[in-house]
């Protein structure tokens, strides 16, 4: 297997079935990203936009699959302490995607969240959300993700697993991202959108306080057990 | 002007950053061949002892990994949404009719769930061996669990002798049986 066709197996999960499981990230990262855009000062209608979310987007897919192919190869020494500590990283997690929350509720009335909402700074901040997410997530292991698998949790293929898993995931974010900018953009040009800017601002914030509190008091389970087998 | 300045600057970061990334990725393509001392033992794909636990189970049962040893221990973890689980079920219990008779010791762990679903997923999938839930998540991260359906053999010794990340065919769990009995 090549690379390329384990991002394409990452970018084709993503608009098929396999989307049930990553609907476990999915609705929150888009929460965050159209959370961010229609907090920024002029909420901008053209292709500015993408100033404000395209390098939040690709931070966060750094660090999601930075962290997510290091704990998929688990033959790789470096890779056992994130995995035998995975869950208390997840709740140091579920604490950076509750200040997440917080940034987006209350950018508008602290001048100090003010002139932190830059792309900079924002980047910053989806880079860790980035990696929370990968803390968080349990994939559903398809039958690619399965053969990347079992070369990453052989040592003498580890290695080999971790790049491929990097591409897989890597074809996961990409398609994320594509929906995210794609649905900012349309509600960019959504004056009705717009008028109510404030009160989807302040929902994207709910949704993204929804899953800290779910990863900070173990209810992240019945999420899934209830939306995900609901889906299915 | 600035706006424009800043935006190509951004870019300009989030490409280098991803740049570094595949740098990353490329180089430790390239270590394949470098002398395996690099990466030591990682701990499951090598054979290690099974953490021992003791699970409550949904019929109201216990059950205590460690009493088992002198038998081959088979582990699958699922969970009621998890798509690949459940098409992997109708496998697992063709092989427990076929080695449950033979001493294996078969247990499903349901991870990431509640009692209703994984009661209701059990009765949907005719799971026959015993099941029990995970609540408190100890038994994950015993085992570094992370995606499933994950399914381990353990051998008589109480040794992990191979784990396997994804459905379970027929074939994988009879080679994997037949080598511990």
């Amino acid at each position: 297997m090549g690379g390329g066709a384990a991002l394409w197996g990452g970018f084709s999960s993503f608009f098929s079935i396999w989307q049930v499981c990553i609907l476990q990230i999915s609705p929150f990262f888009i929460a965050f990203i159209v959370g961010t855009y229609l907090a920024t000062p002029a909420r901008e209608t053209d292709a500015r936009i993408l100033r404000w979310i395209v390098p939040p987007c690709i931070a966060f897919g750094v660090g999601f699959n930075l962290f997510y192919s290091l704990l998929i190869a688990s033959g790789l020494s470096f890779s056992r302490p994130l995995i035998t500590n995975l869950g208390s990283l997840r709740i140091v997690a579920g604490t950076v995607i509750l200040l997440a929350s917080l940034h987006i509720f209350l950018v508008n009335r602290s001048p100090f969240l003010g002139k932190m909402h830059r792309p900079l700074p924002l980047s910053g901040l989806a880079l860790l959300l980035g990696i929370s997410f990968a803390l968080i997530y349990s994939p559903c292991i398809t039958p690619m993700l399965s053969d990347i698998m079992g070369l990453a949790s052989q040592r003498a293929t580890a290695q080999e697993g971790l790049v491929l898993a990097g591409f897989y995931g890597i074809g996961i974010t990409l398609a994320l991202c594509l929906v995210a900018v794609a649905l900012t953009l349309l509600l960019g040009k959504n004056a009705t959108a717009l008028r109510h800017a404030d009160a989807i601002k302040n929902a994207c914030g709910v949704v993204l306080l929804a899953l800290a509190i779910m990863n900070l008091t173990g209810l992240m389970r019945h999420y899934k057990a209830f939306v995900l087998g609901f889906v299915l | 002007m600035a706006n424009l300045k800043s935006y190509k600057m951004l870019v300009a970061l989030a490409v280098a950053g991803l740049a570094i990334a595949l740098a990353i990725a490329g180089l430790l393509l390239s270590l394949k061949d470098a002398p395996k001392d690099m990466f030591p033992q990682p701990s499951v794909a090598a054979k290690e002892a099974a953490p021992d636990f003791k699970l409550a189970l949904l019929d109201g049962s216990n059950f205590q990994l460690g009493s088992h040893k002198g038998k081959p221990v088979l582990i699958n973890f699922f969970a009621s949404w998890c798509l690949p689980c459940g098409e992997e079920m109708p496998a697992i219990e063709k092989i427990v009719h076929e080695y449950g008779p033979r001493g294996v010791v078969f247990l499903g762990i349901s991870t990431d769930d509640t009692e209703t679903n994984a009661s209701n997923f059990i009765k949907k999938h005719g799971v026959t061996f015993p099941a029990g839930i995970d609540k408190s998540t100890e038994i994950q991260k015993a085992y570094g669990l992370y995606g499933i359906p994950t399914t381990y053999f353990i051998d008589k010794q109480g040794m992990v002798n191979y784990f396997h990340s994804g459905s379970v065919t027929e074939d994988l769990m009879r080679h994997e049986l037949d080598k511990l009995l």
